[in-house]
Formats: structure tokens, C-alpha cells, sequence
């Protein structure tokens, strides 16, 4: 366990170091980008004595290994750093943006978990199921997620009418309670999620089935079923309860997959969250967003693969 | 099928809820020719909309200057009074008179104590869109205050572009930044007044919405919306085929559709994205052969790269740089129409292997290939090397490349003074604009003569005459490839609002303030 915890320190420290020193080795100047597209002209270009002040400014004039020890000393204090880009404080950005991210894995996976155990159950039960879902569930995981979201974002609510055509609420509405902000709030979520949902439900499905039907071939449950009980506790109880680490692992090790599918999707459908700071913080080499933003993923990463970790040797052990 | 009435219900519910809350519609007292409310495409944080803390690209640069005035503003001919009602110039003396009534959007009264202390300040700490330069570059030497309306700037040096520098730094209200010591951090109480037409009443970085407020009592002139909001949006043109937005980029694939119908209007940006091919002479010192940089002219199909990457939106690039759309193009600038076979005479003996640099984003690479097989062609073996935007600036800054591919936009402000920035061996290759980005190991005195003097020439006609002369020159010398210019429009809904404008200097009509103005 010791063992265990000090490899998970290891990476994150690991991790810590890649991500201070990758994107100031990569090539790029966060106060040169001169690259431009029709209308983002950068009219607005620093001249070079306010380079040289904007430098000093941030510290980037200062030698790498100067700048790393300022930076953990910053980060030990609990500070994130300075956005160059957004012009605020690198742990504002992210939690002005955060809660749209969360908000839209959290309902992705609990919907995918239920909908591939729910999917499982069914194969398990039908035969006529089990030859039809596996083929289907392997062709929906191999599409990328933005696909997905492109042919919702066009087939879909494109000829509603009704259905939000991007971002994660009405701009600038007066609502006139709490439920019309929600329902609101449910309204821009609805295609992203269902994206998301798409894209995560075979994985779930997948390991879901195997696991069932694993449990299954078990002799309790043919004793169960000699007992009488109804094949409904049969499943709730003897099926589900057995076949279910395996399935909570996985959710745990989905989040790496969740985040994945929402940043993609957040950029096609204009939703607000973490997926656009990190396209922007790498395209215009923003250092101290980029620390902030893939430190952060970093760290729910190695969390999560530790829960996964934790679950499957308390399964073994069992 | 239960579950399926279920799911239906509760996506009606949920619509017919959120259905109510849609924008905030105010329903105060429209002035003759406003409009209640103008939409944009938003969804990208731009910076809140404050001298140093928007970004430093045209947008952001646009929704601060919505919410700020400056002493000038341009229209579609020259400078206009904003802010100042007048200006006169003795030598290096800017002499301005503020407008009676000019006022911050807190109420309190703009004097010409604010204008000093902005220039003050702005010394201190350069804001984003620094106008009037920073450090050992700062334009202006001293000032005068002569009374609450009246101040006379000196500048530190005096050229044709002077005076609308003066006058196009936002004025800083003195009683609220005069106790800020770090303006780049500081969001107290505040930081969005300004004394601009418009008040930012609602800005959501997270999502990149933005609400602009008409101030009626703006002593400049009349808003043209009671209200302007930058809303998210996925694809800005089902947003508009939607009504959601009142004002989109056409693209150009869909022209014929747009430009028949007659509830549309159209901006048009007249080759306002270009792209040059830039060469390091000192990784290529064999192009120094002037008669082979005219080969390497005779070599490119630019009129297919105008076809088949532009689709048909633009023109080939003038050898003098400028664009034909602009009034300061030079129309005796020499012509290299696409000769393969003189090309090829010249340049398959030499057996030029070159690589050209270019960016993996926008349409760069498109035309890369196209030129390089078009360089092929020619004899010169070209290998293309794609790189991320912010790489190819880092390689293009640094002179690591033999041919680079450069395109941005620009190319259409007036008057044409980034002649001097690309050509002018004093001037080029500094900052971070990519019209800095110029040949590397090239030197012409007399290109830079003239693109020294005509930034010091103050009679605007006899500057329209050297930069004429200029573009001649610089079609003659050739010291980088003109490949082609790309027009682009911006298409809106009559019905809604008409007054969508561009001013001699700058054509994103979004982002000119007189664009939200009655005129």
C-alpha cells in the first residue's frame, strides 16, 4: 500500500516536472503570437520595449531554473500563477470553468454506467440481444466523439428549432426561478451529454457484459435459481453485487475518456468549460495555464487510476 | 413506448421552461433609427473589456473600445473628432479640445486632467494597445494643460501617423486608476468605466458573452442598440440562418445564395488576408540573383491558389505588396504573370533543394503544396514543413527556414504604413506583429529610403506618391513573393440594422465603433 501510494507521488511529481518544463522547451513565445485568421488580426501587437517590460512582467526574462523555483514556491503557496493569455489568475479561469466540465462528465458517465449495465443485463438475458449489441456497441465506441456531435449539432438541433444551437445557457437571461435557470441549464447540456453519452456507453457495456457474464456461469446463482427467488433479485442482488468492481473500476478509468470526449465536445458545440482554455493555452504557449490546466488534469487522472487501482486489489483480495 | 412518451415529455417540459428565458428583452424607449438589440457571435473570452486587460487581437481590442473613448476616431475618409471636438497642429504641438458634456460612465465629468494623467499613466504602464508606445519609444515628450478642455501634447517625434496616434488612446477616468499601482491585475471597483458609448453591464469570461449598454447621453454621437451582446454560439452561420446572431462571415463557397438575396447586406473586406512568401537570403544566398526571385514569380500558379484555396474571393498579389483593391495601390508596379517555361530555364539548372516553412492551421498548408508543386515543376526541389502556428512564428522570428509561408490579415488598413515594417531594414523583423516578419540577409537603402520617408512625409498626397513609388520599387526588387490576397465579407440582415460600416484604415466592420453608432 506504501509501495503503491509512493509510485502515485512519483508520477505526480513526475508529471509536475513535464509540465513546468515541456511547454517552455516547446518552440513558441507566449507574448509572440503573430499568427492570425480573418477578423483576429493583432492589430493590437506588443511593440518590442513593451516585450521586454511584458517579460520582466511574468518573469519569463528571468533563467529557466529561476523561474522553476519561483514557480514552486508560487504553487506551494497555494498560488497558480498569472494567465498571459486571459489576463487573470490562472485558478479563476479554471474555476470559472471547471463546474461546466464536471457538471457535463458527471451526467455522461452516471448516464453511460446506467445505460451500459442496463445494456449487459439485456444480453445477458437474451440471446437475440447478445448477437445484435456487442457488433452495434463496437461501431458507436470507434467514432470519435466530435463526429458525433457534428451530426447532432447538424441533423438535430439545427431543424428543431427549439434545441440550443451551442454555449451552456441563454446569454444574458432574466430567469424568473431556479427551475427555469435549470431546465435552461438542461436545455444546452442536453447534446453535448448525449454525445458524450454515446461515446462512453460501449465501454461501460462492454466491460459490464463480460463481467456478468462471468458471474453468471457462477454455481450461486443456479443455486439461487433452485431457491426460487425471482429473476429479478437474482439479478439485482447475486448477478449485480458480484459483477460490479470490475464496473466501478472502469468508471473510475472512464474519467480519462470523459475529459477527452468533452473537450472535444465542448468545442463543437460552443459549451463553456476547461476543453477551450486548454486548446488556447497551448496554442498561444500560455505557460502558466498550461501548468494549471494539465496539472489539474494530471492530478484526476492519477487519482482516478488510484481508485481504479484501490478497487480492483480490494476485488482480488475478496 | 411509455418511456419513450416520458422522454418526450420531459425534453417538452424542459423546452417550453427554458423557452421563457430567453434574453432579457428591455422594452425602454427606442430614439429614432435605434434599435433595441444587436447580436454577434461571441464564446471566446476576449479579456474583459479594459485597456490592460483585453487581448491583443482585434476583437478583444474592439468590445474595450466600445466601452472607452479616445480624443479621434476614423471614419470612412479620415480622422473624426470622438471624444475632442478639435485639434490643430503647430510643428510638433497637438493642440485638443475636449466636447462640452464628456463624461465617464460613473457620472463624473472628463477634463482634460484625465487626458494627462492617461498619458502618465500609460507611460508607468503600457496598456495593451499601446498607441503611443512604451518605454524609450513613448510618443509623447510633454503636455500642457490649458484649461478643463483644452491640452497641448507634445510629441517626441512627428510624422504623418502622429496625430492619429495621439488620438487613439483611451482616456482612463483619473479618480478610480490613479490608486491602482498594478492595473494588470486589478478587476476592483471600477475597471470597466470608461467614457465610451457603450457600458459593459455584463461580461462572462467562462462562456465569452459580452453586454454592452447604450449610454444616450454620449457626447459624440447616438448608440445605434440599446443594447449589444456577444452570445456563444457552436456555427456563427446556422446561428444567423436561426436569427440569432445579426452579423456573420459569408463564406465564400456560399456567395451566390447571399448575395442574391435582397434582405442581406454585405461588408466587403477587400483582400484583407494576404500571404507572402518570405525568404532567408542567408540560408539562400543564390536568390540574391534578382533574375531568379523573378523566376521563382514566373513559377506560381497564384491565380490557382486564388481558385482553388480562395475560391475565387480575392486576387493575385501585387509584386508591390500592396493590395489592387487599395487606394494607395500602385498600378505601375511590375506584373509577373506564370511563365513555367521561362521559370524552369532558369532555376532546373541550379538544382535549388529548398524547404519551405509553413503553418499546419488555416489554409497555409493548402497553398504550401500548391506552390511547391508548382516549384517542382520548376526544378527546385521544395520539401514542406508544417508546424503549429506558434512554432512556425518562433521559426519565422528567429530566421530558422529557408522559404516560410506567412498569411494574416491586415492587409487592407490604410494607409499602408507596414510597407515600412516589412521592407524598411530599420524597421523590420521587430515585435511581434507579422507585419514586422520580413526578408532576412536582404538590405535595400533605397527601398528603405522610401519607406522611411514616406512615414515622415506629413501632406498626405505627396506620401500616397512615395508609397507609390515605394511598391514600384519593391515590385522591382523583389525582396520576398507576393502570393495572393483573400477577400472575405460580412453579411447581415437589413431588416435588423443597416449601419454596419468600415472606415478607410480598418475593414472588420464588426469591430469599428461607428458600426454601433447612428450617422
Amino acid at each position: 500500500m506504501k509501495r503503491r501510494a509512493l509510485l502515485f507521488a512519483a508520477t505526480l511529481v513526475a508529471l509536475y516536472l513535464f509540465n513546468f518544463f515541456l511547454p517552455r522547451l516547446m518552440p513558441g513565445d507566449p507574448l509572440q503570437y503573430s499568427s492570425a485568421v480573418g477578423g483576429e488580426e493583432m492589430d493590437a501587437a506588443y511593440t518590442a520595449e513593451q516585450l521586454e517590460q511584458l517579460r520582466e512582467w511574468y518573469g519569463l526574462d528571468k533563467p529557466l531554473a529561476q523561474q522553476f523555483r519561483d514557480t514552486v514556491s508560487r504553487n506551494l503557496r497555494g498560488d497558480w500563477g498569472y494567465s498571459i493569455h486571459y489576463h487573470m489568475p490562472v485558478a479563476e479561469v479554471l474555476a470559472q470553468r471547471l463546474p461546466w466540465t464536471a457538471g457535463l462528465m458527471a451526467v455522461s458517465l452516471a448516464a453511460s454506467l446506467a445505460a451500459g449495465v442496463a445494456l449487459a443485463l439485456w444480453c445477458v438475458r437474451s440471446e437475440r440481444a447478445d448477437r445484435v449489441l456487442p457488433a452495434a456497441a463496437s461501431l458507436l465506441c470507434e467514432t470519435p466523439p466530435y463526429l458525433i456531435g457534428l451530426l447532432l449539432l447538424f441533423c438535430v438541433a439545427a431543424p428543431s428549432g427549439w434545441l440550443p444551437l451551442g454555449g451552456g445557457e441563454t446569454a444574458f437571461a432574466v430567469y424568473t426561478g431556479p427551475v427555469q435557470r435549470l431546465a435552461d441549464l438542461a436545455l444546452h447540456a442536453l447534446l453535448p451529454t448525449v454525445s458524450l453519452w454515446l461515446v462512453m456507453t460501449p465501454g461501460f457495456f462492454f466491460t459490464a457484459r463480460a463481467s456478468c457474464l462471468a458471474v453468471a456461469s457462477r454455481p450461486y446463482l443456479t443455486g439461487a435459481r433452485a431457491k426460487g427467488l425471482a429473476e429479478g433479485r437474482i439479478r439485482r442482488v447475486y448477478l449485480l453485487r458480484n459483477a460490479a468492481p470490475p464496473i466501478i473500476a472502469r468508471a473510475f478509468l472512464g474519467l480519462g475518456q470523459a475529459l477527452g470526449g468533452a473537450l472535444l465536445v465542448e468545442n463543437v458545440f460552443g459549451y463553456p468549460g476547461v476543453g477551450t482554455v486548454m486548446r488556447e493555452a497551448v496554442r498561444y504557449r500560455d505557460y502558466p495555464m498550461l501548468q494549471g490546466v494539465f496539472g489539474l488534469s494530471a492530478l484526476l487522472m492519477v487519482c482516478s487510476l488510484a481508485a481504479g487501482d484501490w478497487i480492483n486489489r480490494k476485488r482480488g483480495a475478496a | 413506448m411509455k418511456y419513450r412518451k416520458r422522454l418526450l415529455s420531459v425534453l417538452l417540459a424542459l423546452a417550453l421552461l427554458a423557452g421563457c428565458a430567453a434574453p432579457a428583452s428591455q422594452t425602454g424607449s427606442l430614439l429614432p433609427g435605434q434599435v433595441q438589440t444587436l447580436r454577434l457571435a461571441g464564446g471566446t473570452d476576449w479579456g474583459a473589456p479594459n485597456p490592460f486587460l483585453h487581448q491583443s487581437r482585434g476583437p478583444g481590442q474592439a468590445r474595450m473600445r466600445l466601452v472607452y473613448g479616445s480624443l479621434l476616431e476614423k471614419d470612412e475618409t479620415g480622422d473624426v473628432g470622438w471624444l475632442a471636438e478639435s485639434w490643430r497642429q503647430s510643428g510638433s504641438e497637438y493642440t485638443f479640445t475636449l466636447r462640452e458634456g464628456a463624461k465617464f460612465q460613473d457620472g463624473t465629468p472628463l477634463t482634460t486632467a484625465d487626458v494627462a494623467f492617461t498619458i502618465d499613466y500609460y507611460r508607468a504602464h503600457p496598456p495593451v494597445s499601446a498607441s503611443l508606445g512604451a518605454g524609450d519609444a513613448f510618443l509623447v515628450e510633454s503636455y500642457a494643460v490649458q484649461d478643463e478642455r483644452t491640452i497641448t501634447i507634445t510629441a517626441a517625434r512627428t510624422d504623418a501617423d502622429t496625430l492619429s496616434a495621439l488620438g487613439s488612446f483611451v482616456i482612463l477616468p483619473r479618480h478610480i486608476w490613479e490608486q491602482v499601482d498594478d492595473p494588470y491585475t486589478y478587476t476592483g471597483e471600477g475597471y470597466l468605466v470608461g467614457s465610451g458609448a457603450y457600458a459593459c453591464t455584463g461580461y462572462d469570461a467562462a462562456t465569452g458573452s459580452y453586454e454592452f449598454t447604450a449610454q444616450n447621453d454620449f457626447c459624440a454621437g447616438t448608440p445605434a442598440a440599446q443594447r449589444v451582446l456577444f452570445v456563444p454560439v457552436s456555427d456563427p452561420l446556422l446561428s444567423f440562418e436561426r436569427g440569432e446572431i445579426d452579423i456573420t462571415d459569408m463564406p465564400a463557397d456560399l456567395a451566390g445564395r447571399y448575395r442574391d438575396d435582397p434582405s442581406i447586406g454585405l461588408v466587403e473586406k477587400s483582400d484583407d488576408m494576404g500571404t507572402k512568401l518570405l525568404v532567408n537570403f542567408e540560408k539562400c544566398p543564390q536568390l540574391l540573383d534578382k533574375s531568379l526571385r523573378e523566376a521563382l514569380y514566373w513559377a506560381l500558379d497564384r491565380q490557382a491558389v486564388v481558385d482553388k484555396v480562395f475560391r475565387g474571393a480575392g486576387s493575385v498579389g501585387s509584386a508591390g505588396y500592396v493590395p489592387p483593391s487599395s487606394p494607395y495601390y500602385a498600378p505601375g508596379c511590375v506584373q509577373y504573370p506564370y511563365r513555367p517555361g521561362k521559370a524552369k530555364a532558369l532555376l532546373e539548372p541550379l538544382g535549388l533543394e529548398l524547404t519551405m516553412l509553413c503553418a499546419d492551421s488555416g489554409d497555409d498548408l493548402a497553398i504550401a503544396e500548391l506552390l511547391a508543386n508548382d516549384l517542382r515543376a520548376a526544378g527546385v526541389a521544395v520539401t514542406v514543413q508544417a508546424y503549429d502556428s506558434a512554432t512556425r512564428d518562433q521559426m519565422v522570428n528567429a530566421g530558422d527556414y529557408e522559404l516560410a509561408l506567412v498569411s494574416n490579415g491586415g492587409w487592407g488598413n490604410n494607409p499602408p504604413d507596414y510597407l515600412r515594417t516589412v521592407f524598411s531594414d530599420t524597421a523590420k523583423n521587430k515585435g511581434g506583429n507579422p507585419h514586422n516578419m520580413g526578408p532576412i540577409g536582404y538590405e535595400n537603402a533605397a527601398i528603405t529610403a522610401l519607406a522611411d520617408a514616406q512615414k515622415a512625409e506629413p501632406d498626405p498626397d505627396r506620401r500616397k506618391e512615395l508609397l507609390a513609388e515605394l511598391q514600384v520599387e519593391i515590385s522591382r526588387e523583389i525582396p520576398l513573393v507576393v502570393v495572393a490576397t483573400r477577400s472575405s465579407y460580412s453579411m447581415y440582415r437589413k431588416d435588423v440594422y443597416d449601419g454596419w460600416m468600415k472606415t478607410y484604415a480598418y475593414q472588420q466592420a464588426e469591430q469599428n465603433r461607428l458600426s454601433y453608432m447612428l450617422r
